[in-house]
């Protein structure tokens, strides 16, 4: 099991080293907390996302993932793998995503293209998506709110799924007990918000770092 | 709502999650300029609309993004199977030759 | 006002909580734990509404949801709701409430004077009257409405929230009886996810009135404890006040949970109603059955009742609603509300049994009582307008269709009837089992299983207790085995049940009156709608054999009851009329929602700006600051046009768009689709699913291409760059974005999967913005110093990596405005921070955003064709004279390309793309407006192509227009002319669909 069981608050907007200023989808987002939530929100900032597609049959390939990563491609549908400094989701038969918390997305690339050869493909998407835990009590209640998806008997620990999150399709994992990772296309990030902010209102909710 | 095994993520999903595609097997002519208009348009514009065992195509677009045929049964909507592309269906009507 | 009606004792209310309550206009006081209805008859209120034809005033007839006539306007302002039934509605301090019938008001009534007037009302009347002469209807329709009184939807916003609950179990249990709950609690003990729902305020079902002993005490003890312990189990869910609405395919059921309704107004935290959304593998359908009336003249006057509301007014809400009581019944249960009106101290008058005799332990406990009892009699009539005030009693035959004897008449002013028990067949209906009529018990039950379902309880008819609970939980047991839990044994001990002796039912429906049908006063078989056994009997003699015809044509079953009440007398009454059996004549089709629903319970949190997602590029929020006006592109919000204080939008567009000829403009076109490709067939699969070719395309290049769909018609258009030999870009339209990668991947997957590609969606990776106009190679050369942008180095149609104010950069040298420019791509997350450099930068230039309004009108100047506006799916390149775009030499017959050579697409006349000028200059033509050639013609005119696109284009100072007109390439500088809808007829000269720089110059500076 990983090191990298939780993604930690970090600040969703910042200057870079080139003077430059990036920002996540949410930086904007201002909550007044709720007293004993039992909903808690993080936006989790800047974290290296690839999509990887290959051919499961080919063992060259996983065998070149697996070196570059340091951690074995997902086969089994709906599961994951994670190592110290990646997740890695089974998205579909031949496709990955890659969470790497603390690395630059084109030193990702750079690793698996050094690796790889024949039919493959890497994508940058990291600033296509953001990355959104859910915790607390009521989490729950609030997934089956807004999800389809039998979450309570049907998503143990480790399991991702790709689903509806009220309107929005996003990519489920269930990270550790009562807590999920939910990536989120960038442009649909303030509806999901949004949507959160009016389901969790009956239990409190807290956004981390608020 | 139908409720729909997705052969590649293994489980059953709810029906948002897809959509429809249409009559499943129908195979692009290989040399489309080989057809006569008759040949082209039979291609281009009919379907079979039958009464009970249908193979239809789905894609789960809120899912792994695959492409897979459903056995339905369009009066009862009974899912009999669902098999990935490329597979042949096990349960098929009986005057369904062609 | 003291509450009259209420018994001194028992009940399962609270007296401590005293409720203040207004109905119509006055004030009352109930009980918490009290319906409106039963509040209603304490405080002996009779008449609660009018009726919906007739306008007779109409009193409470039952218990539940099946009630016809105590239908009311809850609550008030903003929150009100229309059509709830007083039956099903829990008292709350302060309640308002009002009739949603009668007209002016229900104790006086207009409509109830033109009845007596003798004015004839049939079935079919409305049909007959009012459709002729047909421009009156809406005059009529207007009265009628407002005569029918059909509830008021408010007119502002819902304050109240609602939501959606996605559930998933092994077994849903409907309706929390004996039956049910014995069900769940089987299934729950094997492990298996279980749901109960019942609609009303507590579990318990038929319990909940009559007492029977179990296990050697109070059924209530019983039925304490199982609800308890059901509460108590972590892999239960009890959902009370929760009525199942539908049972749809695949054992998906939708649940409405009234969450505060039965605590105020308004709900003052959370959600005031929740829908769950239920997915089950096995379904369990207890939910039982409702009380038949017996159906005779004059049978709608308050104080007419169902034997077994009676009973449930008495024992659950200690409410005795009046004081001289008559039973008319043909079965044994009818009997139980005589014994309780009697044990409650008021006088029972007698009790008309139309059987012969009875041997059951309820007829016996009457007699022993000292109540009348005259067997081979019943309730032929009933006198009174606003209250009963006498019965008369007849001997009738034993086939139960004539009166044999003579008449008593007794006062009494209530009459509580029983013609027996119909089993709650709607949800098995709902998955399209018809229901079987059933002779032994006298009613339809719920036909063969089309899904994973069971029935168990009264809905298949059985009434004993023991048997409710025995099948309850061999049947919870085994539906929990069927979805994998336990082996179907039982795990829990059967309780011992008193047995309750029972004589046989009688099947009347129609009690005869002296007189024949059409000539006895009027016998109401749907009391909401007003239709009477005289009225089915003449739509059957007018030809409506079918009962479908007969419901619509008589309204039977219609409204907020479904005919719950109505509908078996109905159909009874119209098998007899036409000869048939009963089973021969079948029912009606019961159709969701079982009771009605509220929109807000439906919407759930998908309402107001979570309607649908909106999505937003990165820069929206300095959009947003900078006045921009938004416009729904899709999902997107796209800046429209950024107007300045006191700008016309006209003005506003005139100034973006010379700002952007004369000088630079930037346009955030973040949401254009982009699909990464890569693999080394890319360029063979760009070959097959484009017009054009690609087998050349050089790294560093771009190229437009257009995407037919297999008919040859135009679907999607964009540029592609080809990054590397093997790794392509693709760019859709905002709107075809999801389209085309569904496109894209169906072709791959299902046709070519031997071509090595992957496809990715980067459309939010990347924020783009284009910088457009003759300034714009100034601008970006001042935020970037590492791509050679001479325009010799950094052509037309190339792109080139880079950074922009410092970030990676893609930058395309591409133009949708026929301008020098260039579309700069960065990682989203840098969006802003780049367009804000931009911006800066272009200050010197007086650099000036435009929204989508702008690109519209600077790429029409210049003919460039938008798909979904310009084209509608049947249009071809050659149609749009964009035949230059289509690689005739292909090898591979790409898609459409085949259907070039239909005789459609070889048509001559087909509508071709063109400009149009209009004459006078300053008019703009309508988007949409049909072109004519000769305006003076006879209507309906001869069309031949409609305005695609129209703008006022301030740099060419006059407004211009795109269409398509039959064979217009062959017709320029002809004149069309436009008639409109308000009468103009607008004249226009066909042109060339390019209207500034034609030679294409400007571009490549």
């Amino acid at each position: 099991m990983s090191n990298l069981t939780t993604f930690d608050f970090s600040a969703r907007a910042e200057n870079t080293q080139g003077a430059t200023r990036r920002e996540t989808p949410l930086h904007h987002i201002i909550h007044p907390n709720a007293e004993m939530a039992k909903v808690a929100f993080n936006e989790v900032a800047f974290c290296a996302q690839l999509t990887l597609r290959g051919n499961p049959d080919n063992a060259d390939f996983l065998a070149g993932v697996e070196k570059a990563l340091g951690v074995a491609l997902p086969l089994t549908p709906l599961t994951s793998h994670a190592s110290d400094s990646y997740y890695v989701f089974w998205i579909g038969p031949n496709e990955w995503l890659i969470l790497a918390p603390n690395l630059a997305p084109a030193a990702v690339e750079a690793s698996l293209r050094a690796e790889l050869t024949g039919h493959f493909a890497v994508v940058d998407v990291s600033g296509g998506q953001t990355l959104m835990t859910l915790s607390g009590e009521a989490v729950r209640e609030v997934l089956q709110k807004s999800c389809g998806y039998d979450v309570e008997a049907c998503f143990p620990v480790g399991k991702v799924v790709t689903t509806h999150f009220g309107k929005a399709t996003v990519v489920l994992h269930h990270q550790i007990e009562g807590t999920y990772l939910m990536v989120v296309r960038r442009s649909f990030a303030d509806y999901v918000w949004r949507w959160l902010e009016d389901a969790s209102a009956e239990f409190g909710l807290m956004v981390k770092g608020a | 709502m139908l409720h729909l095994f997705c052969p590649y993520c293994q489980e059953l999903r709810e029906e948002d999650e897809f959509h429809y595609r249409g009559q499943a097997h129908i195979v692009r002519p290989k040399d489309p300029e080989s057809l006569s208009d008759k040949e082209w348009g039979d291609y281009l514009f009919f379907r079979h609309n039958p009464k009970g065992i249908h193979h239809e195509m789905w894609y789960h677009v809120s899912g792994c993004r695959r492409f897979f045929n459903v056995t339905r049964n369009t009066v009862t909507y009974d899912i009999y199977e669902t098999y990935k592309i490329g597979e042949t269906p096990a349960v098929t009507a009986k005057e369904e030759t062609e | 006002m003291s509450q009259k009606n209420r018994l001194a004792q028992g009940g399962r209310i609270d007296r401590n909580k005293v409720l203040n309550f207004s109905f119509a206009g006055q004030t009352y006081t109930g009980y918490e734990g009290d319906t409106l209805a039963s509040a209603l008859l304490a405080n002996g209120v009779d008449v609660v509404g009018r009726s919906f034809k007739y306008s007779r005033a109409r009193g409470i007839t039952g218990h539940g949801s099946e009630e016809p006539n105590g239908v009311i306007q809850l609550g008030s302002g903003d929150s009100t709701v229309p059509n709830v039934r007083a039956t099903q509605q829990e008292l709350y301090a302060g309640l308002v409430s009002n009739p949603v019938s009668g007209w002016p008001n229900v104790n006086f009534d207009l409509m109830s004077y033109l009845g007596k007037a003798g004015a004839m009302m049939p079935p079919g009347f409305y049909y007959k009257t009012f459709m002729y002469p047909q421009k009156l209807w809406m005059t009529y329709e207007h009265f009628i409405r407002k005569a029918a009184g059909l509830g008021k939807a408010p007119t502002a916003p819902d304050p109240d929230t609602y939501d959606k609950l996605n559930q998933h179990c092994d077994v849903m249990v409907v309706g929390g009886g004996p039956a049910g709950l014995s069900a769940a609690y089987a299934a729950a003990k094997t492990g298996a996810r279980v749901i109960i729902a019942d609609e009303q305020n507590e579990m318990g079902g038929h319990l909940l009135t009559f007492d029977q002993t179990i296990n050697g005490s109070s059924g209530s003890l019983w039925l304490a404890e199982i609800v308890a312990e059901l509460s108590a189990m972590s892999n239960v869910k009890v959902l009370c006040k929760t009525t199942v609405m539908g049972y749809f395919d695949h054992n998906f059921l939708v649940a409405i949970e009234r969450r505060t309704d039965h605590l105020g107004e308004r709900a003052v935290s959370g959600t005031r109603q929740r829908s769950h959304r239920i997915r089950a593998k096995q379904v369990i359908l207890a939910a039982g059955a409702q009380e038949r009336p017996l159906v005779f003249a004059n049978n709608d006057v308050p104080g007419v009742m169902l034997a077994s509301s009676v009973t449930t007014y008495i024992k659950r809400y200690a409410v005795v609603p009046g004081h001289k009581l008559i039973v008319s019944t043909a079965n044994d249960s009818g009997y139980l509300a005589a014994i309780e009106w009697s044990k409650a101290g008021r006088h029972v008058v007698g009790i008309a049994d139309s059987r012969t005799d009875s041997d059951g332990a309820l007829v016996a406990e009457a007699k022993a009582l000292g109540i009348n009892v005259w067997f081979g009699h019943g309730v032929t009539e009933v006198k009174g307008g606003r209250r009963v005030y006498t019965a008369s009693v007849a001997p009738i035959s034993v086939q139960g269709d004539r009166v044999t004897g003579d008449i008593q008449n007794y006062d009494c002013d209530t009459v509580a009837t029983s013609g027996g028990w119909s089993p709650v067949v709607h949800l098995s209906c709902h998955t399209g089992s018809r229901p079987v009529w059933s002779d032994d018990i006298i009613g339809f039950v719920p036909g063969k299983a089309l899904q994973a379902q069971h029935c168990v309880g009264s809905i298949v008819g059985d009434h004993q207790l023991a048997d409710c609970i025995n099948n309850g939980l061999e049947t919870g047991s085994k539906a929990a085995a069927q979805a994998g839990f336990g082996e179907g044994e039982l795990l829990v001990a059967k309780p011992s049940v008193e047995w309750l002796a029972e004589g046989k039912a009688q099947a009347l429906f129609l009690v005869p009156h002296k007189k024949n049908i059409s000539r006895a006063p009027k016998q109401f078989v749907d009391l909401q709608n007003d239709v009477t056994a005289a009225g089915i009997e003449l739509a059957t003699r007018e030809g409506f054999e079918s009962i479908e015809h007969v419901k619509r044509y008589t309204a039977m079953g219609f409204g907020t009851d479904q005919g719950k009440l109505g509908n078996v007398n109905g159909m009874a009454i119209a098998a007899r009329s036409l000869g048939k059996s009963i089973e021969e004549t079948g029912t009606t089709i019961f159709r969701p929602s079982y009771t009605p629903s509220t929109f807000g319970a439906l919407a759930g949190r998908d309402a107001g700006s979570l309607f649908d997602p909106e999505r937003y590029t990165a820069m929206h929020q300095w959009h947003v600051d900078n006045g921009a006006l938004f416009e729904d592109v899709g999902q997107w919000k796209r800046p429209w046009y950024y107007p300045k204080p006191g700008e016309t939008m006209q003005q506003s567009l005139n100034r973006e768009c010379l700002a952007t000829r004369s000088s630079v403009g930037i346009l955030d076109a973040s949401t254009l689709g982009k699909i990464d490709i890569q693999g080394k067939d890319a360029r063979e699969f760009l070959n097959r699913v484009y017009t054009n070719a690609w087998s050349k395309l050089a790294v560093g290049k771009c190229r437009y291409g257009l995407m037919l769909k297999e008919d040859g018609m135009i679907m999607d258009d964009g540029v592609t760059s080809c990054l590397a030999d093997d790794h392509f870009i693709l760019t859709t339209t905002t709107g075809g974005a999801a389209n085309v990668l569904e496109w894209l991947e169906l072709w791959h997957q299902t046709e070519w999967p031997e071509l090595d590609v992957f496809m990715t969606s980067v459309t939010d990776h990347w924020s783009t913005m284009t910088i457009s106009g003759p300034n714009a190679r100034k601008v970006l050369a001042k935020v970037c110093n590492d791509i050679e942008l001479d325009k010799d180095a950094f052509k037309f149609m190339d792109w080139r990596d880079g950074t922009v104010a410092g970030v990676t950069a893609r930058v395309f040298r591409i133009s949708f405005t026929g301008e020098l420019s260039y579309e700069i791509n960065v990682p989203a997350n840098d969006g802003m921070f780049v367009w804000e450099a931009v911006i800066a930068a272009g200050e010197e230039f007086g650099i000036t955003p435009y929204g989508t309004e702008t690109m519209h009108v600077l790429r029409a100047e210049k003919g460039f064709i938008i798909v979904g506006q310009d084209t509608d799916g049947s249009v071809t390149p050659y149609d749009m004279d964009m035949g230059w775009c289509v690689g005739k030499n292909k090898e591979f017959s790409f898609i459409g390309k085949r259907s070039f050579d239909r005789s459609d697409t070889q048509k001559t006349d087909r509508k071709q793309y063109v400009g149009l000028k209009t004459k006078n200059s300053d008019e703009v033509l309508p988007e949409g407006a049909q072109a004519v050639w000769d305006p003076k013609q006879a209507i309906p005119m001869t069309m031949v192509g409609h305005v695609t696109s129209s703008y006022y284009s301030a740099v060419v100072g006059r407004s211009i227009a795109l269409a398509v007109i039959k064979e217009g390439h062959s017709h320029k500088g002809e004149t069309l002319y436009f008639p409109l809808a308000d009468g103009r007829v607008i004249e226009a000269e066909i042109c060339d669909y390019v209207f500034y720089d034609p030679k294409g110059e400007r571009q490549n500076v």
